[in-house]
């Protein structure tokens, strides 16, 4: 699992690169604007292992990037 | 309904967005409003009266999109494209466009606007993009979308006035300018981030929002606050209810006296103190906790917690099968499993919803109350303990706690064998917080309390006075010899009441139950709080001794081992008709409730059952 939301530092920024997995999950996702290219910064984590709070543009949304969702991402700092 | 002379507009919007408080000023209606996105999961219909005309008015669920991934915006959909028989398609269209998330909204919008509708845009929430020093330029967004604008503050009714004139003038609706015909998502997205820019500037983020959150939403911190939450609610409950109660009970006693005394021993005084003052008494002495609950639950809720909550609590629901949605619908079963079950239309799995809903039952709802507080406050010391909290709070906690773990467990299993699959993986988006209204408060609360009351008025009057006629007849010849309290016991087990307690105490004697507690367990299959009535109708037979309570007859007369059976068995079994009705409408058969109330049955009769066992 190369899931690199989970180990970014918090307040870093990145870029989408791909996003895989639930269809009506992954679509929800774009359409609130979450798409491969856009740049976000993680916001937060929840503990344990919890959701994760991102930002991008004016929006900030939360989720679980659990296994069943692959996302690749490109960080900068 | 004619669409001709009779409009019928629909509110649609994101979720959160401020319809449903539109829809309250504009229709003088008291629908639940707050601040968390999904508060509306059913239509509602209102009516707009404006000069001599009168529009109707259908407030929807919110959406992000018109592709559906939660059955409460498969509703609205429903709605738009004509699908649902029961709601015609709307006329025209008020879409409500939250201006402080402008990018989501207009992404709705650009799906609507194909639609081919006539619109009009209410532009909601101006005040909250003047707060973070932005400008709103309603303008630029009439050009762009060719519709009439008019910016709102809703819960200050700003705007509503112009709104109001605008959808009963004719030349305020327009068909929408076609936008671009789009491909992909992307394009969407793109298109929206080319207007939103031109149309709202924000310079900062909502400052009292990021605080709020660094200290709520912090690693460490979060978890605190949130324990600490949960301590207050379950102290509050006990506590602050405790004055009020008295109050409320040592009236209903001096009422009871005042028959008695007034109208001597007959019949009729028996059947009016005992059968009805009594027994609603009982049950009303219960609406000060239920208050509070309340009163709590919705402050949560109107603030922005909620959502927070949920995401907090994701990674602990997973672990169970569930996802941080679900923890709404409990949390609302808290109070009342009905609403909770209703809002379980939140979650986007149909797997998750089907076991949310059938675990709701087992979070303690209000109808439990009466029954812990009655056994708690009869058998458990009123200590303090830990420096601050109340021996009973902390029993009470802990059977709260036990419903919710025992339902997570039972999620679990399900999640494991009747609704095995992967999980859709939770989603929300957090709303700024905001200061709990006063007035949605206490419509809220007000709502919760009128229900309880309407409750005891009828479904508890009716029950009570069966149980009455129950436990009164066949009349007994009294014995000259015995005292007043003898001969109320000897007629108890000879009437029909208490035969029938003896003919089925049988099944529940393993539980440590006498037919007394049989008569209660039956008395309240259909609504749990009955069972505090029944028992004043059993056990609060010497009302001539006027500091006799009920607490104290059942401290004397019930071995501490069955009062804990008793609290055990009322944790688990599924003694609501209401919730079971809900439960057929939501899942569309009655095989789902029937299965709850027999899984529920089964744990109770179980745990009861080791309960007694362990402490006698
Ligand atoms: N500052 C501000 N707050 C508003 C305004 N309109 C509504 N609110 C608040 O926004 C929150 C959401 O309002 P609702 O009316 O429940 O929103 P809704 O669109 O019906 O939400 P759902 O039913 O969940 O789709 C509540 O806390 C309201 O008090 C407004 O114009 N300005
Ligand atoms: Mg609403």
């Amino acid at each position: 699992m190369d899931n690199t939301l989970r180990t970014m530092p918090i307040g870093s920024k990145a870029i989408l690169t791909s996003l895989e997995g639930d269809s009506d999950f992954i679509r929800r996702l774009n359409e609130l604007g979450f798409l491969p290219g856009t740049t976000f910064t993680l916001l937060r984590r929840a503990p344990f292992g919890g959701p994760v709070e991102i930002g991008f543009g004016q929006s900030r949304i939360a989720f679980r990037p659990d296994s069943t969702v692959r996302i690749h991402i490109h960080q900068f700092t | 309904m004619s669409q001709q002379d009779s409009p019928h507009i629909a509110f649609v919007g994101t979720p959160n967005s401020g319809k449903t408080t539109l829809f309250n000023v504009m229709t003088g209606m008291r629908k639940k409003v707050g601040n968390f996105p999904g508060i509306t999961i059913e239509p509602a219909l209102g009516f707009v009266d404006h000069e001599d005309r009168r529009i109707a008015i259908i407030d929807l669920p919110g959406t992000y999109s018109l592709l559906p991934t939660s059955p409460d915006e498969k509703l609205t959909i429903s709605v738009l494209r004509n699908e649902l028989p029961s709601i015609p398609i709307p006329s025209a269209i008020v879409f409500v466009m939250d201006a402080t998330n402008i990018d989501k909204s207009l992404y709705l919008y650009s799906q609507v606007a194909e639609l081919g509708l006539k619109m009009i845009i209410a532009l909601t929430m101006v005040d909250g993009v003047k707060a973070r020093s932005g400008v709103v330029d309603d303008i630029a967004l009439e050009r762009l979308t060719g519709l009439t604008v008019v910016p709102i503050v809703g819960h200050k009714g700003i705007g509503v006035e112009t709104l109001k004139k605008a959808i009963n003038e004719e030349h305020s609706w327009h068909i929408p300018n076609t936008p671009p015909v789009f491909e992909e998502i992307r394009d969407r997205v793109h298109w929206v981030k080319t207007i939103s820019d031109t149309i709202i500037r924000m310079k900062e983020g909502d400052k009292l929002t990021q605080r709020l959150d660094s200290i709520l939403l912090h690693p460490i911190g979060g978890i605190m606050s949130f324990l600490c939450i949960m301590a207050v609610f379950f102290q509050s409950i006990f506590s602050w209810a405790i004055p009020f109660m008295d109050f409320i009970e040592s009236g209903f006693s001096a009422l009871e006296q005042l028959v008695l005394s007034s109208m001597g021993t007959g019949m009729l005084s028996d059947l009016i103190a005992r059968g009805l003052i009594a027994g609603v008494g009982s049950v009303i002495v219960f609406l000060p906790q239920i208050i509070i609950l309340n009163v709590f639950i919705v402050i949560l809720e109107d603030c922005g917690y909620l959502a927070r909550a949920a995401f907090l609590i994701d990674r602990l629901m997973g672990a169970f099968g569930l996802q941080g949605r679900s923890f709404i619908p409990l949390l609302g079963s808290y109070a009342c499993a009905i609403p909770g079950i209703m809002s379980a239309r939140i979650i986007p799995s149909h797997r998750d919803r089907m076991t949310t809903m059938l675990i709701a039952p087992l979070m303690t709802c209000s109808a439990r109350l009466p029954v812990y507080t009655l056994i708690i406050s009869a058998f458990i010391p009123p200590m303090i303990v830990g420096g601050f909290f109340s021996l009973q709070a902390v029993i009470l906690a802990g059977l709260y706690a036990l419903g919710g773990l025992t339902g997570l467990f039972v999620a679990f299993i399900m999640k494991k064998s009747l609704f095995k699959g992967d999980i859709i993986p939770f989603l929300i988006e957090f709303p700024p917080y905001r200061m709990p209204s006063l007035k949605s408060l206490r419509v809220s609360v007000s709502e919760r309390a009128i229900d309880f009351l309407k409750s005891a008025g009828t479904v508890i009057v009716t029950l009570s006075l069966i149980l009455w006629c129950l436990s009164a007849f066949p009349r007994l010849d009294t014995d000259t010899l015995a005292t007043p309290i003898e001969q109320q016991q000897m007629q108890l087990e000879h009437s029909y009441a208490g035969m029938m307690g003896k003919t089925i105490a049988p099944v529940f004697e393993p539980l440590g139950f006498d037919w007394k507690l049989t008569v209660g367990v039956l008395g309240s299959f259909a609504a749990r709080e009955v069972f505090v009535t029944v028992m004043g109708q059993l056990y609060g037979t010497d009302t001539t001794d006027s500091d006799a309570t009920l607490r104290s007859t059942l401290q004397q007369t019930i071995p501490f081992a069955s009062a804990l059976s008793v609290l055990a068995f009322y944790v688990y079994a599924l003694q609501c008709i209401s919730t079971m009705s809900i439960l057929k409408r939501e899942t569309g058969s009655w095989k789902w409730p029937a299965f709850a109330f027999a899984y529920m049955f089964a744990l109770a009769y179980v745990f009861a059952f080791l309960v007694h066992k362990v402490a006698s």
